[in-house]
């Protein structure tokens, strides 16, 4: 039976959503509000508390991958001396950056990314995000604060709590001093309980994934996790999934599913491969295959302590699963896909985010064997298409769902 | 004329016997055999070689293997660095059994991701992970910085059952400044006279990195005799050479072939390692505090590493320093495939080189690359463009 994807009917909303974000990004600095560029991970309630506005620059790399402009834009930076061997994301947005410049005066090539008035890239994901923030700080001659986080390690983590802590502390006076503006803690208190709120609505988003056969797959987290990236912290976030959670119960009384006749469910590690979402949810749902979760989708689950809302930042954000080392990182795989009775999992050798995915070859060994169920590895750019090959990677998925079928 | 080809000679000699000791970790296994020591495994950058000898334990650096990788592929994607993904060959082959335990930096992304791996695959009951601040501006990173050095202490003890004295923290100390001593006089010879060819200059860095300090002295002692004794080659180009480890023998030679000499490096198995002495502050009585009081002293006088943020620790502005201060005429980046932190700051340099007209190259290397015949080309080309500039043509 030929997949059909079932639009949401908040579609609308979500849009609505993400588009007020980069209206208010690219407005920021007319209504004279300062423009931080931020990390996916980065205690970013701070920001939201000074009416500093968070802009995420993951986000443009993400959205060149899906409108296919990885590419054209990493061969700007090339043309520099960068190489087309980083992460994509980096690629992208230095892309843009010497390409607007490059182009100044033509007015339909940049202007996607607000400029930075502030860089603010944690390390608790990467190096690659660090780099590409110096270099951008450099170029518009902006200050850059480095949030370091060094992979959780037990016998350090007295002090790994206390040098975040302290950092935390050094961030707030930083901002301060460069905006102007001081940090109410009462106000902090609110964003915590907005941001709180979102990824508890979040992640019973998520939960719609363990219905068998799922309400909603991971190609729609991926769309639907927008909001509590970037407006994670305000009402937006909370209003658009309260909106979101209404609509999947409503699914799940008319008994709406993702993959009509889901017959396999798999787990998928970790960023989806952005210019080919729709190749991907085809594939899979033509093959009555749900692929139901992801530590990626599943990052969004803090719980903060508004009666230390200091502490509680800077222990959550160094608890983000990417800040593990191998043993507890398989623990949390190995918990979302016992949780959701998934069949196999697939882990892709991402040649952008090297680090998450250096490991993936032992993990995928390791998991096979103590869960008992298959894994494959796949190798692809997750935006860039130089770096991935169609056919041989749909001829191994392919034969990796038939050997899953005539197991079951 | 013959007394210089005596000379010469005798410089050969010495690297020659050098290099059948750190071939193979042979200088290692011979100190275990005749001690009985314990030998412990470090990475570059960054771990205080000094803080493990006070143990009574022999640090010993794991600088990755030339040798085709055999095993390391069926545990890793293509994109790790060869310095990495040859080093976990080793350990895969039980190459590296005879150290008691290893010290891992997480110095850059693929390290700390690797160190799993390392882990996994071998049987050492002691794997330190050394964290290391990568900010290096606020005063939370020298706190940290310091209870990290506190923690390898800690743990080295309770590996070892052995609580160093104070003679024992001075006595480690003392060995490694005279090494490092050593080893920036003969840079600076070098830079004076280029005697010394690069293959030959740089297995001298590497037996500092790999054999017992007090016999590595007595080389570097004998090779700073034999090369004070000779005149300087001014045929030679001075360069300086941009990057983290160079194991790539063939590079070292075919610079040599084209009559381009090192002369002042960054490379965190080079230069980085050598640059300071540790300098104990006598006013600190505690000889724990006071040694680590002294490697945090060094460490936030280092040079820069790409993988380290700080605002007035630049690269460029230190790459271009060092070209004036070492009289080089041109910069070889010579950057490991896949090890993008350093990468990314490249084109940034590379332009503030071409503005002060320094010729510059970029090289991508692997360990196990031989010199192809591309790479000569480009080579021999750049040492043209440095010559003829020299000669004013
Ligand atoms: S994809 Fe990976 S390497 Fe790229 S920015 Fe994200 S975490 Fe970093
Ligand atoms: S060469 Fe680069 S990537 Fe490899 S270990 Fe060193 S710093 Fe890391």
């Amino acid at each position: 039976m030929a997949f059909k994807k079932i639009d949401f009917k908040t579609k609308g909303f979500l849009k609505k959503t993400m588009e007020d974000y980069n209206t208010q990004a690219m407005n920021a600095h007319a209504q004279g509000i300062p423009v931080a560029w931020v990390t996916a991970v980065f205690p970013v309630e701070l920001l939201y508390a000074m009416d500093i506005f968070p802009y995420y620059p993951e986000n443009f790399g993400a959205a060149s991958g899906t409108h296919r402009r990885t590419e054209e834009l990493s061969l700007i930076a090339e043309r520099r001396g960068y190489s087309n061997q980083y992460c994509s994301y980096a690629k992208a947005g230095l892309g843009l950056m010497y390409g607007n410049a490059e182009q100044a005066g033509k007015e339909d090539f940049g202007g996607e990314m607000p400029q930075p008035d502030l860089l603010l890239p944690s390390n608790i994901q990467c190096t690659p995000l660090g780099k590409w923030f110096e270099i951008t700080a450099k170029y518009y001659n902006k200050p850059l604060f480095l949030m370091d986080s060094p992979q959780i390690e037990a016998s350090s983590w007295e002090s790994q709590k206390a040098y975040f802590l302290q950092q935390i502390h050094e961030l707030v006076a930083f901002l301060e001093t460069s905006t102007g503006r001081k940090l109410d803690l009462d106000r902090l208190c609110e964003v915590l309980n907005l941001s709180t709120q979102a990824c508890d609505l979040w992640n019973q988003v998520l939960l719609f994934a363990k219905n068998k056969p799922a309400r909603i797959t991971y190609w729609d987290a991926c769309i639907l996790m927008g909001p509590i990236v970037c407006w994670r912290g305000r009402p937006e976030a909370v209003h658009y999934y309260t909106e979101l959670v209404k609509e999947l119960e409503e699914r799940a009384a008319s008994d709406l599913v993702a993959v009509e006749g889901e017959k396999i469910r798999l787990y998928w590690d970790h960023i989806p491969i952005w210019p080919k979402m729709r190749y991907f949810a085809e594939f899979f749902g033509n093959r009555q295959t749900s692929i139901v979760c992801s530590l990626y989708t599943h990052s969004w689950a803090y719980k903060f302590d508004a009666a230390h809302p200091l502490e509680t930042l800077a222990e959550s954000y160094m608890r983000e699963f990417v800040n593990y080392r191998f043993d507890q990182r398989v623990e949390k795989k190995i918990k979302l896909m016992r949780e959701y009775e998934v069949d196999g999992f697939i882990f892709n050798l991402n040649d952008s985010c090297k680090p998450n995915s250096l490991a993936l070859i032992e993990k995928k060994n390791v998991i096979s064997e103590r869960l008992g169920i298959p894994g494959m590895l796949l190798e692809a750019d997750m935006c860039d298409p130089r770096f991935f090959a169609e056919g041989p990677i749909q001829n191994r998925m392919e034969s990796f769902l038939e050997m899953i079928g005539s197991k079951k | 004329m013959g007394e210089t080809e005596a000379i010469e000679l005798s410089i050969t000699e010495i690297i020659t016997r050098l290099n059948t000791e750190i071939t193979d970790y042979t200088g290692v296994k011979k100190w275990q055999e005749q001690t009985g020591g314990q030998a412990v495994g470090w990475l570059p950058p960054d771990v205080p070689v000094e803080i493990i000898a006070a143990f009574g334990l022999l640090p010993v650096a794991i600088l990755g293997s030339q040798a085709e990788v055999k095993m390391a592929s069926a545990h890793l994607p293509n994109y790790v660095c060869s310095y990495m993904r040859s080093s976990l060959d080793l350990v895969l082959q039980d190459k590296l059994n005879f150290l008691a335990g290893l010290i891992f930096p997480q110095g850059c992304d693929a390290k700390k991701h690797i160190t799993d791996l390392f882990e996994r695959n071998s049987q050492w009951t002691f794997l330190h992970r050394q964290l290391l601040p990568k900010q290096l501006d606020r005063p939370s990173s020298r706190v940290y910085f310091a209870q990290e050095i506190r923690r390898l202490i800690s743990e080295l003890k309770r590996f070892s059952g052995v609580d160093p004295t104070e003679e024992d923290y001075r006595m480690a100390v003392t060995g490694y400044n005279l090494n490092r001593g050593l080893l920036r006089q003969i840079v600076e010879i070098q830079q004076k006279k280029r005697t010394l060819s690069n293959e030959q200059f740089f297995a001298i860095v590497k037996s500092a990195l790999l054999l017992p300090v007090a016999q590595c002295n007595v080389y570097l002692a004998e090779i700073i005799d034999a090369v004070s004794a000779e005149s300087a080659d001014e045929t030679k180009i001075p360069l300086v050479l941009s990057g983290t480890i160079v194991e790539s023998w063939e590079l070292l030679r075919t610079l040599d072939e084209f009559g381009l000499t090192i002369v002042g490096d960054d490379l965190y198995a080079g230069y980085r390692y050598y640059n300071q002495d540790l300098l104990l502050d006598e006013g600190i009585r505690d000889p724990e505090e006071r040694i680590v009081a002294a490697v945090v002293k060094r460490h936030y006088g280092q040079i820069p590493y790409s993988n380290y943020f700080a605002k007035d620790l630049d690269k460029k502005a230190f790459i271009l320093d060092l070209a004036a201060r070492t009289g080089a005429r041109g910069v070889v980046f010579a950057l490991l495939k896949f090890c993008d932190a350093v990468d990314y700051d490249y084109p940034l340099i590379k332009e503030a080189l071409a503005e002060q007209k320094i010729p510059s190259i970029k090289l991508e290397i692997e360990f196990q690359s031989a010199a192809s015949g591309q790479l000569k080309t480009r080579l021999q080309a750049f040492a043209e463009i440095i010559r003829g500039r020299g000669n004013g043509i």
